[in-house]
């Protein structure tokens, strides 16, 4: 077994003992956006936001991806105390390429949020939402999901190495969970946002993974689509991940 | 008198093996700061080193480098033949490390964390697993392994790091301030293992501030000052050599007198309240004794001062051409 794979299993499964230590919080983690879905779907059932579509429907997707979102924009955070605490330093010390460590934290961080939406799909078959792309329409809705996670968990990993305490990555990561929620489609659609904030939401990577996401659970299958937002997604992970690989070189050496 | 064998009881001729460690001019420059100033170093197989110095003094970062993780500026470093700056991997497969940070997990028990170390270096199979046992044990941590490490004392946080550093058997030991802030009866178990190790043929590097630590383990030791080697010798030497004359006497008397009539052997400054005695231990005990017969009555208080770390530094970085010329 090449040192990389086993850097970065050995490395995953010391995220795996953390999270079963804490059995409360992977409940509260899988249990709370099935929680959104519900009082949100409830909260807007009335409004006529999409004509023709539930607005627990039009919603699904955005949870989705917002837990994928929220999920991995908090991922780097352990590696920032794994920094602090200076145990980064000592696993670089030891014979793995220091990509099995970024590697073991995104493996872990999309598994969980992969955990969690599908139970919010199967929360939103329960609610008596059907996706219009049947089952294979349902793993590509968790792919999506996977894809943004690697790409947002990357960023937020490059955060963890290139700011200098954990306050500060707080802080920013505060100031930008909730206004990137907002500013993209997953509450609303683009066209019933004022013009500014529809620019900004179609600059935010967020806005293609719902945009893909929600026409595979209200529409069904659109090819086109399905390829021009695989092609955006997978360009978004590569520039993060670069970023992630550089932070990491730059804050160790 | 030439014929009289060595007293030392390893000395190590570097010269006479391929070196574990050979550092050739080495400079390390963060921006403006130069951290490490063309280090020259060669430490035997099998030999315990000690690297002294104050903070700052470039210990960390000769460590770094020799791990390969920080590259020189300038020069050359091979850890038994091989340049960590381009085969870093397997310069730390024959490398264990504790670092100055005890490194451990806080929230998995002692035994998770061997185990994750275990996996990168052993991977995972019944050999490893009776490993992890056996460097536990050897540890004396075995009763405690399947113990979250966050309610681990400093002392077992230490012998953690070690049991993790001693996993693949490495055959050369960097130890960052292994026992920093360790009360006494911890810092001597730590000792007991580095030296087990080093009887078992590994190679030791270790960087301390405390110069007795040096003495107890250390074939030879290296005194770095910012980022300059500015002594190298065993700790005999260096004890003789440079603070073999900086012990002291502070001498309370009633009255004050006048030393310098008495012509004592020590070197001799008059204070408030009598004097102070400095020199090497004879000096100053044939001084106290001449001091005793001429004014017993007059003493009311002698309080001995050991030669502390700081005495070698003030010693090493000042002109003192008279004290030099005294030492032996």
């Amino acid at each position: 077994m090449t040192a990389y794979r086993r850097g970065s299993i050995a490395l995953t499964r010391r995220w795996l003992w953390h999270l079963r230590r804490e059995p409360a919080g992977l409940i509260a983690s899988i249990a709370q956006p099935a929680l959104w879905l519900v009082l949100f779907g409830n909260l807007f059932a009335k409004s006529q936001i999409v004509p023709g579509h539930s607005y627990i429907a039009f919603m699904t997707a955005g949870v989705v991806v917002m837990t994928a979102f929220n999920g991995a924009l908090n991922g780097g955070v352990e590696l920032l105390f794994d920094r602090e605490s200076g145990l980064l330093r000592r696993l670089l010390a030891a014979p793995l390429p220091p990509s099995a460590i970024l590697t073991s934290r995104l493996a872990y961080v999309v598994g969980v949020s992969t955990m969690q939406s599908s139970v919010i799909l199967l929360v939103a078959l329960l609610m008596g939402v059907r996706i219009a792309a049947g089952a294979p329409g349902a793993l590509l809705v968790l792919a999506y999901g996977i894809l943004l996670g690697l790409g947002i968990c990357s960023l937020s990993m490059a955060l963890a190495f290139a700011l200098h305490g954990h306050a500060q990555f707080f802080a920013i990561i505060g100031f930008l969970g909730l206004p990137l929620l907002f500013a993209s489609n997953a509450l609303a659609p683009l066209d019933a946002m004022p013009h500014w904030l529809q620019t900004l939401a179609q600059a935010n990577p967020m806005t293609y993974t719902i945009t893909a996401s929600r026409s595979l659970i209200l529409n069904g299958l659109q090819p086109h689509l399905l390829l021009t937002t695989l092609a955006v997604i997978t360009a978004f992970d590569a520039l993060a991940i670069t970023a992630c690989l550089w932070a990491l070189r730059r804050a160790t050496t | 008198m030439s014929s009289t064998p060595d007293p030392t009881p390893r000395q190590l001729d570097p010269t006479a093996f391929r070196p574990a460690i050979a550092i050739e001019g080495a400079t390390k420059r963060f921006g403006h700061v130069t951290a490490v100033d063309n280090l020259t170093l060669q430490i035997a197989p099998g030999e315990v080193f000690g690297l002294l110095g104050p903070n700052g003094a470039g210990k960390t970062t000769s460590i770094d480098m020799i791990m390969g993780l920080t590259d020189p500026t300038n020069g050359t470093i091979r850890v038994f033949g091989i340049d960590p700056r381009r085969r870093a991997q397997a310069v730390r497969r024959l490398t264990g490390i504790v670092m100055q940070q005890s490194a451990l997990d806080a929230y998995l028990t002692g035994r998770e964390n061997v185990q994750i170390y275990a996996e990168l270096f052993l991977g995972r199979n019944g050999a490893a697993h009776r490993r992890i046992d056996e460097v536990l044990a050897w540890a004396d941590l075995t009763s405690a392994a399947d113990r979250l490490v966050k309610n681990y004392s400093g002392g077992m946080k230490r012998r953690l790091d070690l049991a993790i550093s001693a996993l693949h058997r490495p055959r050369l030991l960097l130890l960052d301030e292994p026992t920093l802030g360790l009360d006494i009866q911890t810092r001597r178990d730590v000792w007991t293992l580095i030296r087990d190790m080093a009887t078992h043929g590994t190679t030791v590097l270790l960087t301390t501030h405390y110069l007795e630590e040096a003495d107890r383990l250390c074939d030879r030791v290296g005194i770095m000052n910012h980022g300059h080697l500015v002594a190298l010798d065993t700790p005999e030497h260096l004890r003789a050599a440079i603070v073999g004359d900086l012990h002291r006497l502070t001498v309370r008397m009633a009255e004050p007198c006048d030393g310098t009539a008495l012509g004592l052997p020590a070197n001799l400054e008059a204070t408030d309240q009598g004097m102070v005695l400095s020199g090497a231990p004879d000096l100053l005990w044939r001084s106290l004794a001449r001091l005793q017969d001429a004014h017993g009555e007059n003493l009311l208080e002698v309080t001995y001062t050991a030669p502390t770390l700081d005495d070698v530094f003030l010693h090493l970085t000042t002109e003192r051409p008279n004290e030099t010329a005294a030492a032996p």
